[in-house]
């Protein structure tokens, strides 16, 4: 049995012993920290980026909607046939939510509470998405003739729901405060809201209760800016009525 | 120049650890880490008998990759036959075995320099 063996050994022994160390050690860092802790940080970020990329696409669609319109113009301004045809396209534009519209009407402010006191559940001092419908309800429900959200205009295909600690209004994240402004007549709709039993519930006691922020005010002018999501239905066809 | 080769030893296997930074699934780092503990008693072993003048190195090596190895296999098979506190044998045995090593270890150095 020489010293040479002896060293040898050694040394691979201790060469493994440190692999096992080091890798055992990187292994365990992993499982403390799992996967999904670093791939939450991977998918916010492309959120992110898809968001971005989103309104850019929402600024070009809109761009290229005008330019349509530019056309639609021309093209009724050469052939007198088209003029009602065009009429109607700009009134049926108006009411579907792709024309900025302009008025009296109304302002909701809704914001989340600014205590949060540490044994109670935080989920009464928030704006919820509920909140959010109740509210936009009373205000169709007062003959509102346009809604929108922190700027997202409602119109038929839109979704008022839930997404982690924010609310998705088209497909678009939102944060407190949110404030609804909806052209009508602004005392109706002012009454509306008065006399909306969720609505009341949300601006009384709920409000009182735990702070939340609850704002009605008429607005004799307000101006909401146009949808500039997607209109084309994917699923739904148009039935062809007879006139 | 006894204690330097191993330490060299070691920290490469640390570097190479490091470095190549092998993905282990998740669910089999504890018998990683039970093999560690196995490889650790072997390397104190191997360092108590070349002190103790009966290091034999290819009882070290085989002891060493036969421990390891079997260390975690032991713990594998608990899991798998719903014995799980097998795990805990394998960590107390090579523990206890690894705290008997380094206390022989210093009661050895005290005596080659005569602390005592």
């Amino acid at each position: 049995m020489g010293t040479t063996n002896r060293s040898i050994s050694f040394v691979i022994g201790f060469m493994i012993l440190g692999l096992l160390l080091s890798t055992s050690f990187y292994s365990q860092q992993r499982v403390m920290k799992p996967e999904v802790e670093s791939r939450k940080e991977d998918l916010m970020n492309s959120v992110k980026d898809l968001e971005s990329e989103r309104e850019h696409l929402k600024d070009k669609l809109s761009k290229l909607r005008a330019e349509v319109e530019n056309y639609e113009k021309q093209a009724a301004a050469n052939e007198g046939v088209l003029v009602s045809f065009t009429q109607e396209s700009e009134e049926l534009k108006e009411a579907a939510g792709l024309t900025s519209l302009k008025g009296s009407g109304v302002e909701v402010v809704l914001a989340d509470s600014t205590q949060f006191p540490e044994l109670e559940n935080p989920n009464n001092y928030i704006i919820h998405d509920y909140d959010l419908h109740v509210a936009v309800n009373a205000l169709i429900n007062g003959g509102a003739k346009g809604i929108d959200i922190n700027g997202q205009r409602l119109v038929s295909t839109s979704a008022i729901r839930c997404a982690g600690n924010t609310i998705m209004v088209n497909s678009t994240r939102l944060t407190s405060p949110y404030k609804i402004r909806a052209i009508g007549n602004p005392d109706r709709l002012f009454n509306t809201l008065r006399e909306d039993e969720g609505f009341s519930q949300l601006s009384g006691g709920l409000a009182k209760a735990f702070g939340l922020v609850v704002q009605v005010n008429k607005l004799s002018e307000l101006t909401l800016a146009s949808y500039k999501g997607r209109i084309q239905l994917e699923y739904a066809r148009a039935v062809k009525e007879q006139r | 120049m006894t204690i330097i080769l191993p330490l060299f030893g070691l920290l490469i296997g640390i570097a190479l650890g490091l470095i190549l930074k092998i993905p282990i699934p998740l669910a089999y780092v504890k018998y990683l880490g039970v093999a560690t503990l196995a490889a650790l008693d072997s390397a104190f072993g191997g360092i108590r008998a070349s002190l103790e003048k009966e290091f034999n190195d290819k009882l070290f090596i085989s002891g060493f990759f036969s421990n390891t190895i079997l260390a975690a296999f032991i713990v594998y098979i608990g899991d798998r036959l719903g014995v799980e506190p097998l795990y805990y044998a394998a960590i107390v045995a090579f523990g206890v075995r690894l705290f008997q090593n380094i206390a022989r270890i210093r009661r050895h150095i005290f005596k080659s320099r005569h602390w005592e």
